[in-house]
Formats: structure tokens, C-alpha cells, sequence
């Protein structure tokens, strides 16, 4: 019982972080944005698939001129290990790692982002903008296949398949 | 000439130990984003291999793809890769001149048939029958071919070699073409820039000595260890796009704070290339760390694509839309797929 209220408490924190980086973004696109050219007027600023993972925030952001995928401290988890604007921070997501660049915002605090797409200009519909952020989060939280063992490290180790999956020994070499 | 000791004995007696080339087989192949057991592997093809006889031309180029592959930090061992590699023939390296060094030319393609690497850096003219580039009395397109012919890869290093680059810029009056363009029957694996980053040039030939075969390639034959990700993707002035914080010219406030350069031409956006993330002379800095926007130079036609301090806007930018409708679902899903992909690290990278 205790599990879910906290689970609940999560998930309604994460969704309100959302809430909240939406809300900043749609400052700074209305302050900022609204007459370059690198923002696409056909989009609006929405936050997708917010949720705690158990250890942090995890989200998209869709703007008129980028869709990142966010990670954020959760206000019920722990802070992230320290580092400054504009270096990489390296994060394990379900479907695989990722390297992300952490930034700040004014009123908020450490967010590190991962680009899907910048500037906008592939689409021109919001609801295919969501779609879109809506099945990269789908992609993100979904397991790979598990992979077989890696072979020992001995000259029988087969490169390629180890490399790309193909089961190419024997083969000659380049194509 | 290739002679018959192994890279690790050369290594050996040029007083290398064997730790420190594992230790640099591991470091190349953690840029190459390869999982630490095959850079293992890598380290011990790479000791076991025989010295490779590489064939360099240079036709409609510049010489900066040259300056830049010989000026990596040394002394390291990717300079040492050059006492690995045999360099049977490069116009601006070479000791010896006229027929000496074009026999020589002749004996490493006997010699090494169907075994040597052809690197080329340079466009080849095309009109007037190819009369605008010449060596030895032959066309560059004459000792191209004949020099390819029994070769094992050809490397195209440098945007002129790889897409035509400056020489073929509108209105292209020599009739300049990529290599590319010409070879159909060997892989040719470019390495596009301008110049192109040390490390991409001696990483993929580190890899083609180690494992006999070409790397993974993007759609423009670009090796994806180094040309997978967009140079804006990766920028660390990435957090000022998103706050909409832009320098409007190159003295403003916006630029001596770092803001972001897009709004004074930045091709970070469309521009695949590792300078944000490797960077340059031993990773100090890159052009826009430098406070210039990216000339987007290891895209194909850069030249020609509206000026250096134009921003981007959705004119250039592409042209696909994503559109809604019945398609929707199954559109979305696999650009989708392929954004994210496009960053995952191998999941054989990790551990």
C-alpha cells in the first residue's frame, strides 16, 4: 500500500515537472523564438511521457524548434552527480545508453537533453509532432532483445558477428 | 616497400611496449564506439598484421588533408602508424621524384595486388579530357583507375576526394568529380572534411589493417564511428538554442557570452561530423569553441548552399514532411526509431 501512495507521489511529480519545463519553454518561445526563422510557427511547446523511473525524471520536450529528451532530478529522488553546462552526461535508459548534454534553466535548475530532432522543420502538425515524441519515448522504454553471451576474448572471437550480428565467418574479407 | 615484420615487432623495436599499444588500440577503439573485448581483439590483429602498402594521390586538392593527418599530437602512435603503414607513393611525403616514383608506384601494386589501400585526397577534372590536373603526363582520371585497379579499399579523405567539394563548386570549370563518382567496383569509404578530423583518417585505417574490412557506413559512405551524429546534436553551446539565447553577429553580447551561432550561420544542424564531441589538435578545441559557426565542410556541395553566415532556415532544411493521416502511425514510429537510434551507443559498447 505505502509502495503505491509513493509510486502515485512519483508519477505525479514527474508529470508536473513536465508541466513545468513546458511552461519555461513557452516563455522562451514567446520571448525569444516567436520571429526567427529556426522556429517552426505550425508547433506548439508540449511536454510527453513524463515519468519517474525510479531514480529520476524522464520526458520529451517538443518545441517549434527542437523534441529532446529530457532527464531531470525527481523532487523525490537524489541530485545528479555534479557537472558543468555544456559537458556529456551519460545516461541508462531501458532500450540502451545514451549520451545526453547537460544544461541549465533559469528558474529550474540542471536538465540534461538528448536531440531527436532540431531545428523542426520535418513536420508542419502538432499532433504529428506528439505522435512522433510519443513513439520515441515508446522506443526509449522498450528492453532490446536479450543478446547472446559475448564470446570469450581468444582468436576464435568472430568480429563480425560479434560487431553486426552477421554470421559471416569464414567469408573473405571485405565486400 | 612492405617488409615481412609484423606491426608489434616494428613496435618493439621502436621501444613500444606492448601494454602501450593495447592501451592506444583502446583508446581508437572507444572512438570508434567498439566494446573493449574487440578493441582487445583489435590490438592483437593490429600487432600480428604485416606492414599495409598504402598508395596516396592527390589530385585537384589543397594539401590541407596532408597537413592536418601528419599534424596529430605527437609524438603518439598514430604518428607511429606511419612507420606501420608502408607509404609507397604520396606527392608530398615522398624523397624520390620523377620515374623513380612512378615505378615505385608500379612495384607496390605488383607487388601487393589486390592488397593495398589507395587513399586519395583531391577531385578529379573531368572536361576537356581531364587536361586540368595532370601528373607523370597522365590524367588524374588515368592514374585513378589504373592505380585502383587491383587495390583492396580506396579512401577518400577530405570533401573534394569524397563529394567534389571546393573544385567542383558551381560553376565546377573543371568538370570536378568525386571519386566516389568514378570507383564502383571497390568499396571506397569516405572520410569527408576540410580538412577531416587526424583521427578519422588513421582510426579507419587502423581498422581496415586490424580486421581486413571496411567499417560500418552511412548513406554517404561516411564510417558512422565518426559521422553518426550531428555536430549541433552534440554542441556544447546546445543548452543556449534551447534557451533561445543567440548571438546576432560576432560582437555583440550574445557572442562574447557564448550563446549559441546559429542566427549567424551555423551549419551545426545539418552538419555530420565528430568536431563537438573529439575536437581538434588533440581535442583542445573546434570551430564553433572557437566562436565561429560550422561551415557544415564534410556535407556534400557545403560551398554552395547559400553562404557561411546565413542561418538555416526551413527552405534548406528538409524538405520531407512528416504528414498526418492514415500513414500517421507507422510514419512516426519509424522516424522515431531512427532519431533515437541514431544516438544509442552499442549496447556491446558497454561493461
Amino acid at each position: 500500500m505505502a509502495t503505491e501512495i509513493v509510486e502515485e507521489a512519483r508519477t505525479a511529480a514527474a508529470i508536473a515537472v513536465g508541466e513545468r519545463l513546458a511552461r519555461l519553454y513557452g516563455d522562451i518561445a514567446e520571448r525569444s523564438m516567436r520571429d526567427l526563422p529556426v522556429s517552426n510557427p505550425k508547433l506548439r511547446v508540449e511536454a510527453v511521457g513524463f515519468h519517474d523511473d525510479g531514480v529520476r525524471v524522464v520526458g520529451i520536450v517538443v518545441t517549434p524548434w527542437f523534441m529532446n529528451v529530457v532527464i531531470a532530478a525527481s523532487p523525490l529522488g537524489p541530485a545528479p552527480v555534479a557537472a558543468p553546462p555544456g559537458s556529456t552526461a551519460t545516461h541508462d535508459l531501458p532500450s540502451g545508453t545514451y549520451d545526453f548534454v547537460v544544461g541549465e534553466i533559469a528558474d529550474f535548475g540542471r536538465l540534461d537533453s538528448l536531440s531527436l530532432f532540431s531545428p523542426m522543420f520535418e513536420f508542419d502538425d502538432p499532433e504529428v509532432a506528439r505522435a512522433t515524441a510519443e513513439a520515441a519515448m515508446a522506443e526509449l522504454r522498450r528492453a532490446p532483445e536479450p543478446q547472446p553471451p559475448a564470446p570469450k576474448e581468444k582468436p576464435v572471437l568472430d568480429r563480425r558477428a560479434l560487431l553486426f550480428g552477421r554470421p559471416a565467418r569464414d567469408e573473405a574479407p571485405g565486400p | 616497400m612492405a617488409d615481412q615484420k609484423t606491426l608489434g615487432e616494428r613496435l618493439a623495436e621502436h621501444g613500444v611496449s606492448r601494454r602501450a599499444f593495447v592501451k592506444y588500440a583502446s583508446w581508437l577503439g572507444s572512438l570508434m564506439a567498439l566494446p573493449p573485448a574487440t578493441s582487445r581483439a583489435m590490438a592483437a590483429e593490429l600487432a600480428k598484421a604485416k606492414r599495409q602498402s598504402v598508395i596516396w594521390l592527390s589530385f585537384q586538392e589543397c594539401t590541407g588533408c596532408t597537413e592536418a593527418i601528419t599534424r596529430s599530437k605527437g609524438p603518439t602512435l598514430e604518428d607511429l602508424i606511419f612507420d606501420f603503414i608502408s607509404l609507397d607513393y604520396h606527392h608530398t611525403l615522398q624523397a624520390v621524384s620523377g620515374e623513380a616514383i612512378e615505378e615505385a608506384r608500379h612495384a607496390a601494386m605488383k607487388e601487393n595486388k589486390g592488397k593495398y589501400v589507395v587513399i586519395v585526397d583531391g577531385s578529379v577534372p573531368m572536361k576537356d579530357g581531364g587536361i586540368y590536373s595532370t601528373t607523370a603526363g597522365h590524367s588524374n582520371y588515368d592514374t585513378l583507375m589504373e592505380t585502383v585497379k587491383d587495390a583492396f579499399a580506396v579512401i577518400s579523405v577530405g570533401t573534394c576526394a569524397a563529394f567534389g567539394g571546393i573544385p567542383k563548386a558551381n560553376p565546377n570549370p573543371t568538370g570536378a568529380v568525386s571519386i566516389g563518382d568514378l570507383v564502383k567496383d571497390k568499396p571506397v569509404i569516405n572520410i569527408p572534411g576540410c580538412p577531416p578530423i587526424p583521427e578519422a583518417m588513421t582510426g579507419t585505417v587502423a581498422y581496415l589493417l586490424s580486421f581486413g574490412k571496411v567499417p560500418e557506413l552511412d548513406h554517404l559512405g561516411r564510417p558512422k564511428a565518426f559521422f553518426g551524429e550531428n555536430i549541433h546534436d552534440r554542441c556544447y553551446r546546445r543548452p543556449f538554442y534551447e534557451r533561445g539565447q543567440f548571438a546576432r553577429g560576432f560582437d555583440d553580447e550574445g557572442a562574447r557570452n557564448g550563446w549559441c551561432l546559429y542566427e549567424v550561420g551555423c551549419k551545426g544542424p545539418t552538419t555530420y561530423n565528430a568536431c563537438a564531441t573529439m575536437k581538434w589538435n588533440g581535442g583542445v578545441s573546434f570551430p564553433i569553441q572557437s566562436g565561429h559557426g560550422c561551415l557544415g565542410c564534410s556535407e556534400p556541395d557545403f560551398w554552395d548552399k547559400g553562404g557561411f553566415y546565413v542561418p538555416l532556415s526551413a527552405s534548406i532544411g528538409p524538405t520531407a514532411k512528416l504528414v498526418g493521416g492514415a500513414a500517421l502511425a507507422g510514419a512516426v514510429a519509424g522516424v522515431a526509431a531512427a532519431a533515437v537510434a541514431r544516438h544509442r551507443k552499442s549496447s556491446l559498447n558497454k561493461g
